[in-house]
């Protein structure tokens, strides 16, 4: 069980969680949630308070990335200059 | 052998029938929390081979300063796929990973060779140049 509201806040909704679970193998399963009772589970039946407190190290580790890919473009007199 | 294409990404699945799925590709930027950082850039190039060739593919990254912070030197052999069609060209995907410390910022540039000996030594078929910068912050 954990705090849907403020995790979705965070990750921008539940195909995001679920996306970084299994990304990060904490589940093999499909992940259900229940938004009514702020609840998340894996293959709806079990609880996961192991998952629920991975997660939250996973995300705290993804709030802070080390290094970040970007499109800023390099500059042109390197790259236009013939070799 | 020859180099049809090379680029930078995040990720990719490399399937049996020789196509590949690429992810998180088109990125020119590593923005990162300090200097110096250990950088990892993946490459999945698509090389053109003739049957039964062995060949060689160099890759270098060169930082700002133009020396090489990392080498490799790759053996490819000619895998044709199940589809292969006798007596063409083996046109085969390769991926392969670059680590190198970047130092400082500036402007990097990963350089691929491959050893072929037939056409003109500068051309694109022959070798590549991908340019990408090294920025310190992370963008917010």
């Amino acid at each position: 069980v954990f705090d849907l509201i403020r995790l979705g806040h965070i990750l921008g909704g539940p195909l995001r969680i679920r996306f970084l679970a299994r990304r990060r193998r904490l589940v093999r399963g499909p992940i259900i949630f229940d938004f009514k009772a702020g609840r998340v589970y894996r293959s709806s039946k079990e609880d996961q308070p192991d998952l629920v407190r991975d997660m939250e190290a996973a995300l705290k580790k993804r709030g802070k990335p080390k290094v970040v890919k970007t499109v800023e473009g390099v500059p042109p007199q390197v790259t236009h200059q013939k070799t | 052998v020859l180099l049809s294409w090379a680029v930078p990404c995040d990720s990719y699945e490399l399937h049996e029938d020789g196509t590949a799925d690429i992810f998180g590709a088109g990125f020119d930027t590593f923005r990162v929390e300090s200097l110096p950082v250990d950088l990892e850039l993946t490459i999945l190039a698509r090389l053109l081979l003739m049957e039964d060739e062995v060949a060689g593919l160099e890759a270098h990254i060169l930082g700002p300063s133009g020396f090489s912070l990392r080498s490799l030197l790759i053996e490819i052999e000619a895998d044709p796929g199940p589809n292969h069609r006798q007596g063409y060209t083996v046109n085969q995907t390769e991926a392969f990973v670059l680590e190198f410390e970047a130092p400082t910022e500036g402007v990097y540039s990963a350089e691929i060779y491959t050893d072929a000996q037939r056409g003109d030594p500068t051309a694109e078929e022959r070798r590549r140049s991908l340019f990408f910068s090294v920025r310190e912050g992370i963008p917010a």
